[in-house]
This record gives C-alpha cells, structure tokens and sequence, in this order.
C-alpha cells in the first residue's frame, strides 16, 4: 500500500511483477549452449574410450546410445525448462525495499529492506546484451543472503530499481 | 613517533623460525632424507632481515583523532585509522610475551576481515597509553552512533558478570569436543612424519598374535574379542574427555567477562593471555546452549556472533566468540540483562511451530530406521526387527519432543527462536541487525501447508544456531515475514 509515492517512476509501486519475457529466449540460448558443450566433451569422451579399449559391436552402439539419450534430455530441458522458471519468478519493489520470489519445486521468497542494501551491480552477459537484458544482484552484509541476484529484467528496469535501491534513506524511516 | 619495542626484533625472529626453522628440524631429526621443509629452512635468513628491517621502520604515532602506523623500507604504507573507527584494540600474549613484559596488540575497526593493524610487540605500558588515548580520544565519536548510551564509563573494577571456576572449565571441557581435534592434529604430524615407516611388519604381526588372548583359557574367543573392543573404545573416550578437558583448562583459564562502558572485555589463557573487546552494539546474534550436561549442572553456554570477525580469528588467537563458555543458570539472567538491555528474556510470549509437523519428522525417522535395519539386516538377519521397533520408537519420541521444545517469540526489539530438546538452542536476533528475510517452501512444506522462515545477519556464522524457524503453519510463516520485514525496515542499520 504505497501511502504517497516519493519515487516519480512506477519502478516501486508495491506490485509483483514478472521478469521481462525475452528471458526465457536467453535462458534457452545460454543452456543450449552449455548443454552442447557438455554433449560434446562426453561425446569425445566416449568415442576414444571406445577406440581404446577393444569392445564389440554392440556395447559400442550401447554406448552411443545412451549418449545420444542423455544429449537429447539436456537439449529437450534445455528448451522446456526456461518457460516454466520464467513463470515461477516475480520482485516486487515499494519504498520499504525489495521481495524476490524464486523457485519452482523449492519456492523461496527473500526481502530485503531498503536500509539493508549496501550497494547493488548491473550486470550484462553477452547474450543478455544481445537482448537488451541485465542481471541486478543487491548485496546486504547477510550471511547467507550476501548476494542475491535477479536476473532477466530489461536494462532499464534493472537500472532504474538500482536507483531507486541506493536512493537515500527515506526520513521517515530513520528512528 | 614511536617505535617498536626493541624486544619484537626476537619475537619476529622467532616467529619465522617456528614456521620455517621448526618443519625442517623435525624432519631432520626424525626422518632424515630431503624433504621440502628442509628447503623451506632456506627462507630463514631472508626473513631474519625482513624483522631488522620492520624493526627499524615501523613507527606509530597517536594523533590528536587518528592512530597512525607507518611501515615498509621499499614500498611505504601509511595508514590512518581515525579513533571514531576503532572497534577493538585487542591484545594477545603468549608465554614469552609475558616473560618479558610484552604484548601483541590487534587494532580492529568494522571493515574487519582482518585486524586493521597488527602491532608486534609493544611494552605494556604503551599498550595501556594507546588505549586511553584511543578510547579517550574518540570517545566523543564513538557514543554519538549509539541510540542507548546514558552509562557512564566507570573503570572501578565492577564485579565480573562471567567468572569461570575450575569446575566450570572442566563442564566446557565436557561439552566442547576438542579432544577429537587434539587427536586429529596428533594424527597428521604422525602421518607427516610416518615413524613406523621402516618398522617390520611381520614383526609387528607377530608380536600382535603373541599378545593375542589365546583360545584355550574357555572363554569363547568372539566374547573376548568384543569385550576387548568395548574396553578399547571405552578407554579412548575417556582419554578424548580428558584432553578435551585440558584443552579447556589452559585456553580458558580464569575466564572473566566484565562490562566496561558500552564494552564487554574478556579475559582469559593459561599459556597465551588474552584480552579482547566485545562491543555490545556490535553483537549481531546472540546464541545460548543446554546440552544434557547444562542441564544436570544448572548451566548454559553463551555465543556471540559479531560484525566483521572472520572464521579464522580462533587460529589467530583472539576468539570473540564466547560470551561465556559455561554460565550458571542464577548468573545468565544479569548477563543477558548487561547485553541485551532492550530484551526482555525472561517475559517472553512463546508461539509454537506447526504441530502437526511430528507427523513429517517421524516419517523422516522411520524412514532412516528402515535403511539402518535393512542394513543391519544383512548381518544380523531377523533381529534386524528389532532394530526396525527401536528405530521407530526413538523416531516417535523425537518428534514429539521436537514439536514440544520448538517455539519462537517476537518481542518488542527481537526476535527470538529455540530449538532442539536433547541439546537446547537458543538465539536471539534484535530487529535492527536483522539483513535479509526468507520464506522458504519444499515441495514437502508445499504438500503439508508449511514454510520455514530464516533471518539473515551479519557475522561469519560460526555460531551453529540461528533464527532459521522451520515447520510453521505457512500463513504463520507469511504474516511472521510482513512484520519482521516492517520492524526491520524501521530501524537504521549501525554497524
């Protein structure tokens, strides 16, 4: 309930809110990638340990098989997975600070108050940039919780809350 | 300026022929044949040069509001560390230290992973004037941050609010494991040095089956054998006690806590003295135990976790971990009372966690029993059932234990969680050094309408208890977060 809003934008209005949709495009890229990668490296693996050592036939075509199958499940999760994290993500920023809701078997919800924020990064990979994407992390002096990332915002938005974080502490809150 | 005591060119010497002279030493004269350490003594001469050098140029100045240490012939440091900053001037003194008069004094400000200065050795009575300076100077700097500062500094000597007896040390020697890490640290130098490395081994087996109880006394041999191994283990229980409890003995040895000013002082060591700070407003989580032993005792044991203090500060000497090793139950009341003030421990308004939750704690349990008992199964045969009953009737009474003593209280300035019935936690969290709210859910908190809530603070967590409330009704748990969060944000952050 944003009693009177100090910040001109609608960055803190104390709604939840999903990440940009575009994510999910650079999730499916980024674990395509690493899923080719890893499909390649045992790929190798497997070839020359079946050039090394005398096999048959068959425990050869064995072997394959089983590589293609597990290739093809971190392809297939690779493409699946991401729209359905996408859902299960949402932050919500007012002036008291930040909520981010994470997790799709294991749910965790973290807060932060805004006076608990010791400084935040924006932080862009290449294919995020591509896209126009940007990760935040807001660091508190937690334990645990030192680091808490965010990932999938809009370059802007992961900006604007940014400012909107390190703004100076509201009068009101100061005891 | 002012310099070093001339004594802290021996002290800097010795310090690199413990690390560089002794490895080798021990090689040398146990295990003849090349070896690294015997390469390492090399970088003695360098290092000898390297303390006539930090001899010659390290000096210190008391400014007027800031300490200033200066150091190094080829690269200079300056460094400025302004009163206001000083969290701790700490002070460590080993044997020879106190042969001699000296001390070693670890400067700390808030930034701390490490001690801000480390100044090797100074006289003691330079060590006292630093202090008054350091204090008197910035103490108008150091109240201001402080929301709760009406005492005045008084330097008449208070009483102790902790006093550690002979039968204290000996209860923490009881309830703190060290032996285990004695014995471990015996064991690496051994493997190090491996002195049975060129004994026989068929002599050994041999001598081994002379000694061996022989069959023919009547006594059935696996009787024997069994009793053997029980006697054996028993025996080395007893010894772990018992260096456990040595080990207590010399590190806390006349163990005083007294409260001066806004500060808790600690006082203790047989061998190497310590005297280190605890700032009160710098305590971010305070943690109390009663294992069985407390209890039979009447006692507690108290933990602190302060901002900036790294897990290695044990080895380094100055643990500020302990706000007492051991306690009496009619002394924990003024402690808790001089520490946290604000927090009324004894009126505290206990709300129970999700009851229902025995159900999934002995389903966890009579999981566990059932893989032991197959297990045992397999050498045991039937009477792996009885292991099974024995399982299930332990996991039965854990949980509903469990539930009993589980319980959390949100008190006017903290929050406040307990947990475990065999070995009772307790921390305590003030709203004003709480950092990061989570609400987490597993799919099996999902299933049974629950969530855990844990509160994140500063500090390196070395203290094993936390507020970390699982099992709670999960609209428990989300109105629990709403009103932690608003507390939380109402209150400034102070270091």
């Amino acid at each position: 309930m944003p009693t009177e809003s100090p910040i001109p934008t609608t960055i803190a209005d104390g709604l939840d809110k999903r990440i940009d949709p575009r994510a999910v495009e650079v999730q499916r890229i980024g674990g395509s990638i690493a899923a080719a990668v890893v499909a390649l490296a045992t790929l190798i693996g497997v070839l020359s340990a079946l050039l090394a050592a005398t096999n048959t036939m068959i425990q050869g075509l064995l072997w394959l098989g089983a590589w293609i199958l597990v290739s093809a499940a971190s392809g297939l999760m690779a493409l699946l997975w991401p729209p359905v994290r996408y859902r299960h993500i949402s932050y919500r920023v007012d002036d008291k600070g930040i909520q981010i809701r994470k997790g799709v078997w294991w749910k965790s919800t973290v807060s932060v108050p805004h006076s608990r924020v010791q400084h935040t990064d924006v932080q862009q990979g290449p294919i995020e940039r591509s896209f126009g994407l940007a990760t935040l992390i807001i660091h508190t002096a937690g334990t645990q919780h030192a680091a808490i990332p965010l990932s999938g915002l809009s370059h802007d938005i992961a900006l604007g809350i940014r400012d909107h974080l390190l703004e100076d502490e509201d009068p009101r809150s100061d005891v | 300026m002012r310099r070093l005591h001339p004594l802290s060119i021996v002290f800097t010497i010795g310090l690199a022929a413990k690390r560089l002279l002794l490895p080798g030493l021990i090689v040398l004269l146990f295990k003849p044949g090349g070896r690294y350490e015997i390469w390492l003594m090399i970088f003695f001469v360098p290092a000898v040069l390297a303390a006539l050098a930090k001899y010659a140029s390290y000096r210190y100045r008391m400014g007027p509001d800031e300490l200033v240490v200066r150091e190094g012939i080829i690269t200079r440091n300056e460094r400025h560390i302004p009163y206001g900053r000083i969290q701790n001037i700490d002070l460590v003194q080993n044997l020879f230290h106190r042969l001699f008069g000296v001390a070693e004094v670890r400067v700390e400000t808030a930034s701390g992973e490490r001690p801000e200065a480390v100044i090797r050795v100074l006289s003691l009575s330079a060590v006292g004037a630093m202090r008054e300076h350091v204090f008197r100077g910035g103490s108008a700097d150091r109240a201001q941050p402080r929301a709760t500062a009406p005492e005045v500094v008084v330097e008449a000597p208070e009483p102790p609010l902790v006093k550690l007896g002979l039968r204290d040390l000996v209860l923490v020697g009881l309830t703190n494991h060290r032996g285990m890490a004695v014995v471990a640290a015996a064991m690496g130098l051994f493997w190090q040095l491996d002195p049975l490395g060129d004994i026989d081994e068929d002599l050994v087996q041999q001598k081994m089956t002379e000694l061996a109880v022989p069959e023919t006394v009547g006594v059935p041999g696996p009787l024997v054998t069994a009793l053997l191994v029980a006697g054996g283990i028993l025996l080395v229980l007893l010894l772990l006690t018992l260096l456990s409890i040595a080990w207590a003995a010399m590190r806390y040895h006349g163990f005083t806590l007294r409260a001066r000013g806004d500060d808790l002082r600690s006082e203790y060591g047989l061998l190497t003295h310590i005297t280190a700070t605890i700032p009160r407003h710098r305590i971010q989580l305070l943690s109390m135990r009663r294992g069985p032993i407390h209890r039979w005792f009447g006692r507690a044991s108290v933990q602190v976790e302060t901002a900036g203090q790294s897990r290695g500060d044990e080895g380094r000497g100055v643990d500020r971990l302990w706000l007492a090793p051991m306690i009496g139950d009619r002394e924990l009341g003024g402690l808790l009372e001089k520490v946290l003030p604000d927090v009324d421990l004894a009126s505290l308004e206990w709300r129970p966690i999700a009851v229902r939750a025995w159900r999934r704690i002995i389903k966890r349990g009579i999981a566990l029993a059932l893989l032991i008992s197959v297990a045992a199964g397999l050498a045991l045969g039937w009477w792996a059932l009885a292991v099974l009953l024995a399982g299930t009737a332990l996991a039965g009474l854990h949980a509903r234990l469990y539930v009993k003593y589980a319980g959390y209280a949100l008190a006017p300035e903290a929050v406040v969680y307990r947990s475990g019935w065999w070995t009772r936690k307790m921390s305590v969290v003030r709203y004003g050094k709480i950092q990061a709210l989570a609400l987490e859910e597993s799919p099996f908190d999902r299933w049974n309408r629950m969530a855990s809530v844990h509160v994140d603070t500063a500090g390196a967590g070395r203290v094993g208890h936390g507020v970390d409330i699982r099992y709670l009704e999960a609209e428990v748990a989300g109105t629990m977060m709403g009103h932690l969060a608003h507390e939380t944000g109402v209150r400034p952050f102070r270091w």
